[in-house]
């Protein structure tokens, strides 16, 4: 089996030598196609990359009744706290508010003031998921100690609604991206396997199995993803390098250039390539070794 | 048991065991030519059969009905006593490799060597090296290329590539050999050469089938023949007899079984 595989493996090279055109073609359709699911990817992925960065400094403040002691007060935090929704919260003494420590400073005459300090104790929750902040909101607003509950409404749902859009149509031009690659990867495996007719001719009459008819150009499709998805990758990291310098130097905001979803994004286009390679050569070889007047005559 | 004799002055002992049938057998290809009809044929092992008549008669519809390249649509064909038309995909390949298959165009890989011509059709079924080297030496030397192993198709003459094509069709050791016209491309003296290449592997007890246009050897050879016309077998003259070819009662019939011929 392994003499084979290996037999396969050459033979695979020797037909890509034999037909450069044909094997730039492929490699060239399987680039440029994950070089645009590249881009899409990058744009999903920074996007909600800048959701979740903003997102994540999202907090809202309970405020609570004016008349309420600070022991209620700090027993109602330690309420909030226990909420299994709730990832932090702060409290806030009235005398430690920012606006009152603002007040303070612009008017140092009123140092001496405390007690008439009009603001109540207050805690700063974030929620663990910025979907549960407005349920939190509507829970805490029922208890008797809160009077009110801030934040600003308008703008996260504006950005969880950009998001999704975002991931939606990244999703949608994905789909139609891959349609489009395995079609013209299916055209152009069909074309190597028109040139290789002879060779699958020779197989097929010496008593090759289908499975094993196929298993060179299963082989082909998986190489010519793997070259692609490299050209693809290969030309667009110094791109996407030199975007996100420019970006961060002409607009102050830094795009996602490390971590984790770099590493995966790479990883699902080298997959990607061999994922489209292998299918566009499955579909390609199914319908040749089902034509037998294409697999055995003018061979 | 029976013998028959031929003109290079031998006796061929036959087994009357049939290693291949056609019974009733009709091919009616999808574009409304019918290419066979109603054919019955009992092939003895060891025997050497031509199949002879015009061209689009039948012939190679006979011989792609038992390498499995085309479907019986009435009747049955079967080969070493399996009914080729019931085999799943594998058992298509694994009677195959029970038949050797030879062509008028030789379909060579160009781009390989004599030797690496045979080693191909070897390595896709996964033989060991070793038996390789041993087999390629040995049909090289049996069909006399072993000179021009490591020459190109394009360097060898017409004969020559026919026979490294009948060499590529026994490496199986197969025991049923077809031949469909196989000096189609080849003057007089070069035909005479791969007709005595196919008796002498004939004379090793491989059943020989051969569909030809080449009466003279055929009436030379002193060869069982089975006269096609029509689609249809309208003769079948035992080996050890002159050939006479027969009268076509059907030649209004031929043009549209010759239409079927140059569409497959």
């Amino acid at each position: 089996m392994f003499s084979r595989l290996e037999f396969f493996i050459t033979e695979t090279f020797v037909s890509m030598r034999r037909h450069p055109a044909m094997a730039f073609a492929a490699t060239i359709c399987i680039a440029a196609s994950l070089f645009v699911a590249g881009i899409v990817g990058l744009i999903v992925l920074n996007v909600n990359y800048a959701t979740d960065t903003t997102l994540n400094r999202v907090r809202f403040n309970v405020y609570f009744q004016p008349e309420i002691t600070r022991h209620e007060a700090w027993v109602a935090y330690k309420r909030i706290l226990a909420i299994e929704r709730v990832d932090e919260a702060q409290f806030i003494p009235k005398e430690k508010s920012p606006f009152w420590l603002k007040y303070q400073k612009n008017h140092p005459d009123t140092k001496n003031l405390l007690n008439r300090n009009p603001l109540p104790d207050s805690v700063v929750v974030k929620a663990r998921d910025l979907e549960d902040i407005k349920a939190l909101k509507m829970g805490m607003l029922e208890w008797e100690e809160v009077r009110s509950v801030r934040d600003t409404p308008d703008l996260i749902q504006k950005l969880i609604n950009f998001s999704q859009a975002v991931k939606q149509s990244g999703i949608i031009i994905g789909i139609i991206l891959i349609v489009l690659s395995l079609v013209i990867i299916h055209h152009t495996i069909e074309l190597t396997l028109y040139a290789r007719r002879r060779e699958m001719f020779i197989m097929g009459l010496v008593g090759a199995t289908p499975a094993t008819i196929a298993l060179p150009f299963l082989l082909e499709g998986i190489v010519y993803g793997l070259f692609g998805a490299g050209v693809a990758l290969g030309v667009l990291a110094p791109l996407y390098r030199f975007a996100a310098q420019k970006i961060t130097a002409n607009f102050g905001f830094a795009l996602l250039t490390k971590g984790s979803e770099i590493t995966h994004g790479i990883l699902v286009v080298l997959i990607a390539g061999v994922v489209l390679g292998f299918i566009g050569s499955v579909v390609s070889v199914l319908k040749y070794l089902r034509t037998p007047k294409s697999r055995l005559t003018n061979a | 048991m029976f013998h028959i004799g031929g003109e290079f002055g031998y006796n061929r002992v036959v087994s009357d065991q049939p290693v291949i049938e056609l019974q009733s057998v009709s091919v009616l290809y999808p574009n409304g030519i019918q290419a066979l009809q109603d054919a019955d044929l009992r092939v003895h092992k060891g025997e050497f059969v031509f199949l002879v008549g015009p061209s689009g008669e039948g012939k190679s519809t006979i011989l792609k009905l038992l390498y499995r390249e085309v479907k019986a649509t009435e009747g049955h064909v079967l080969v070493e006593g399996h009914d080729v038309g019931r085999l799943s995909a594998v058992g298509v390949a694994r009677l195959r490799r029970r038949l050797g298959v030879v062509f008028q165009d030789f379909r060579l890989l160009d781009y390989k060597t004599v030797r690496e011509n045979l080693t191909f059709a070897m390595q896709v079924l996964d033989t060991p090296p070793q038996i390789i080297r041993r087999r390629v030496n040995e049909l090289l030397d049996q069909v006399g290329l072993l000179d021009r192993r490591n020459d190109f198709p394009q360097q060898l003459s017409g004969g020559e590539q026919q026979r490294l094509c009948i060499a590529r069709a026994l490496i199986n050791h197969p025991p049923i050999l077809l031949a469909d016209e196989p000096t189609g491309n080849l003057d007089p003296d070069t035909s005479e050469e791969i007709f005595r290449l196919l008796e002498a592997i004939n004379l090793k007890g491989t059943t020989v089938i051969v569909a030809t246009h080449d009466n003279a050897m055929v009436d030379r050879m002193l060869r069982r023949v089975v006269y096609m016309c029509g689609g249809r077998i309208v003769g079948d003259h035992p080996a050890g007899s002159y050939y006479q070819p027969d009268e076509c009662p059907y030649d209004e019939a031929a043009p549209a079984a010759s239409g079927a011929s140059s569409e497959w």
